[in-house]
């Protein structure tokens, strides 16, 4: 499939501001969305998202498609804001008002309403997340839509650390070799 | 011991450890699908902003994991948010950008020189020139005065250089385009074009602000290696006009 995003992203690196407006209106739903699971609040998840289309305007001159699809290198820029952010706020999940948790828009397994929208790549990591237990895959994908430490997986799924840390590496391990 | 000693070594040990394409995977893995926490996190991007393995290992797996942006639904953000966002990076109306894009695009590159240098004329008289250019553009000549290039230079931080005929090159040199200022002073090379069809060149946002400032445009020939202060010859010449909006 082609990658429209990339076009926008290559177009924005010429300065071109109509495909900048374009990229924002298409990607800024999902990448919002994510900003919203890692920053719990819409307006911190708005500072976020503003701040990585700022920075995705001004690197896309640095995008290529060794860098993978579009909408994942933004997906990286919107998520490493978001942490930076957290890191900066100093803001544990535990002391804000939980507004968006659990993973049932990725369901347990793992086969979404839409799945003829995804693209090929996520369709693979699907395959490969589906080789993981359910709560190996569970807590990576809680780590990686809401950034939890292991210490609030913890607490959360209600199991040791120990536990969590274990599923995690062996998740990572087995993951290891299908994303290779 | 020395404790800065003993903080080297631990720095060595860790760098070490690092280099070990079996540990520095997992973490980078780790790092990606955000399982890596706290200084852990902290130390790791350190490293990864030095060492270019660690950043490039890191990047593939961060392209695999955000994939999953897809799976979430999605959400919409407030209208402020695409204000904010133009207003911080000063973006002028869209609508403007538009105009002055879809207008200069009418310029076919098909156009022949002479044709293009009667349309410059045309444009040059008709629109006020203390307005903002759009482009500029200039028609090169040859010694014999036969206009031999097109040069158009874009908001879109193109220069686009056409030759119109084939220029006959010695081996072992190429053509350089030169653009010198109009209140003289050093000129600033542009780059290497072919002797033959179309070659596009980029340039910076700050040499498109400079293009106010260049007066008239020239192709050398010279050697490959050849330095601003190295002796060329110049084959084509032609005076840098700015294209206004009306």
């Amino acid at each position: 499939m082609e990658d429209q995003f990339a076009e926008l992203l290559t177009r924005c690196a010429k300065q071109d501001q109509v495909a900048f407006k374009q990229l924002y209106q298409e990607a800024s739903p999902k990448l919002y969305s994510l900003a919203l699971r890692l920053m719990q609040k819409p307006e911190l998840a708005e500072d976020v998202l503003q701040e990585s289309f700022i920075k995705i305007w001004q690197k896309a001159d640095t995008y290529n498609l060794q860098k993978g699809k579009a909408l994942t290198w933004m997906a990286t820029v919107t998520r490493n804001k978001a942490l930076d952010k957290l890191r900066s706020l100093k803001l544990k999940s535990k002391e804000m008002d939980i507004q968006y948790e659990g993973l049932d828009f990725a369901s347990t397994d793992l086969e979404p309403d839409h799945q003829e929208d995804l693209s090929q790549e996520m369709q693979r990591l699907r395959e490969c997340l589906k080789q993981l237990q359910p709560s190996q895959r569970e807590c990576i994908l809680l780590s990686y839509y809401y950034g939890h430490t292991h210490q609030e997986l913890s607490e959360k799924l209600n199991k040791p650390l120990g536990t969590v840390k274990a599923w995690i590496r062996r998740g990572l391990e087995t993951l290891k070799p299908c994303l290779s | 011991m020395d404790p800065k000693r003993v903080g080297d070594i631990k720095t060595m040990s860790e760098l070490n450890r690092y280099q070990n394409p079996e540990i520095f995977e997992k973490l980078a893995m780790a790092y990606a699908a955000g399982t890596l926490h706290g200084r852990a996190r902290l130390r790791f991007e350190k490293l990864k902003s030095e060492h270019f393995y660690l950043e490039a290992t890191t990047s593939a797996y961060e392209s695999k994991f955000g994939s999953l942006v897809e799976l979430l639904p999605s959400e919409r953000p407030s209208d402020q948010v695409w204000k904010n966002i133009e207003s911080s990076i000063q973006l002028p109306k869209v609508e403007e950008k538009k105009e002055k894009t879809s207008w200069f695009s009418w310029l076919s590159p098909t156009y022949a020189a002479s044709a293009m240098a009667v349309l410059l004329a045309v444009f040059l008289v008709i629109l006020p020139g203390n307005k903002e250019a759009v482009a500029y553009a200039a028609v090169l000549g040859d010694a014999q005065n036969s206009d031999v290039a097109i040069t158009r230079i874009t908001s879109d931080l193109t220069v686009s250089v056409e030759m119109v005929k084939k220029i006959e090159l010695e081996d072992g040199t190429v053509l350089k385009l030169w653009c010198h200022p109009k209140g003289g002073g050093k000129p600033m090379e542009m780059g290497v074009v072919s002797s033959t069809g179309k070659t596009n060149l980029k340039i910076s946002k700050e040499e498109w602000e400079n293009m106010k400032t260049i007066g008239k445009l020239e192709i050398s020939a010279e050697s490959h290696s050849s330095t601003p202060t190295s002796k060329r010859t110049t084959l084509l010449k032609g005076y840098l006009n700015p294209i206004t909006e009306e």
